[in-house]
């Protein structure tokens, strides 16, 4: 009986466990490359930061939101090009598929910081943490660049 | 001795052919060169004069005849693109030589008039490059103005705070010396691009 038991218990555990990963459950497996935030201009109240991520897990994860203790607020947003207008969009999740890498860039998905600490100058690196619907957590050091030093590369 | 004669006249009658065809060509070459490309037809009715607040006072677009003018209407709460206009053409100046600069200059009108006073516009602006001036007005002359342009905008009100967007066309209107509109570029042009366009139309002699 206790053998039965104890095989019952085990079945049931690894049926638990594989139900806990497909329901995109237990650490995220990310890379991120290029993360970085540009400095906010005299006259504005928020700026801009962007990453590369790169899903390298075997199954679709969901970012939730960023936070930073450096940024009193910070959201996802995309522009998008609504009737030749450019429109920001707040994103409240940004789903993430296995294999799956999603460049944050300008004209598109972007991270939107209010207020940002004011003692940070091009150089410093900005705590993010990256927090995953599964209640995973992601840290990555972005750095802060002056705003002027970017310029477009297309042609 | 005489055949050997008319083909020496001959050689030389050909050489001052194609000397004259060649200094025809260049010259022909040098005067294209000289002049701008011609405005589309497209953007034939574009465009005009306006009036608006800057940091020293009412700025009239017709104050600016005899320098190429970029205009762009943006809003100093946008995060993504009119920053990256913005250093888009402060490159493009840095490119420009020292004579150019002076005959160039960038128009940031907002469309932002509730949080974007003209002062801040000029922080924001000088912050980027001096020759960049920051314009602002009322709502109904910027409905005037974006409509000359045939730009558009408008304030996106999610909820009552003070954290509102504003939707907007973004493009980079370059005005010649005369004040014709005469290209209109996308705001994602790379200075060398915007370089290129102001240099066409700094060919446009008052």
């Amino acid at each position: 009986m206790k053998i039965i038991r104890t095989g019952t218990v085990l079945v049931l555990m690894l049926i638990f466990t594989s139900f806990i990963q497909a329901d995109d459950n237990g650490p995220v497996s990310v890379k991120i490359d290029n993360a970085y935030v540009n400095s906010v201009p005299p006259g504005a109240n928020i700026t801009a930061g962007f990453f590369e991520i790169k899903n390298i897990g075997k199954i679709s994860i969901t970012l939730d939101n960023v936070s930073s203790p450096m940024a009193k607020k910070i959201e996802l947003h995309r522009s998008e090009n609504i009737d030749g207008k450019m429109t920001m969009q707040k994103i409240t999740a940004l789903v993430i598929g296995a294999g799956e890498r999603v460049k944050l860039e300008h004209g598109g998905i972007h991270l939107m910081l209010w207020g940002l600490n004011e003692s940070l100058f091009p150089g410093s690196h900005i705590p993010l943490s990256l927090n995953f619907v599964n209640g995973s957590v992601i840290k990555v050091q972005a750095e802060l660049r002056d705003i002027r030093g970017m310029v477009s590369h297309h042609h | 001795m005489i055949k050997i004669a008319s083909l020496k006249t001959r050689t030389a009658q050909l050489v001052v052919v194609i000397g004259l065809v060649m200094s025809a060509g260049t010259g022909f070459y040098c005067w294209q060169q000289s002049q701008p490309l011609p405005v589309p037809q497209h953007l034939q009715d574009l465009g005009g004069d306006f009036v608006l607040q800057s940091a020293d006072g009412p700025l009239a677009l017709e104050e600016l005849r005899g320098k190429v003018v970029l205009l762009y209407f943006g809003y100093l709460n946008c995060p993504d693109i009119c920053p990256l206009t913005m250093a888009n053409w402060a490159d493009a100046f840095n490119q420009l030589s020292v004579a150019e600069q002076g005959s160039v200059r960038g128009l940031l009108v907002s469309i932002d008039p509730g949080r974007d006073t003209p002062e801040k516009l000029e922080k924001y602006t000088n912050y980027f490059h001096p020759n960049i001036i920051g314009l602002t007005g009322g709502h109904k002359e910027l409905a005037e103005i974006t409509l000359l342009y045939r730009s558009d905008y408008s304030v996106e009100r999610g909820d009552e705070s003070d954290n509102y967007t504003v939707s907007h066309m973004s493009f980079v209107y370059v005005i010649d010396p005369k004040g014709k509109l005469r290209e209109i570029l996308s705001h994602e042009s790379s200075p060398v691009e915007i370089k290129k366009s102001i240099r066409n139309a700094l060919k446009v002699k008052v």
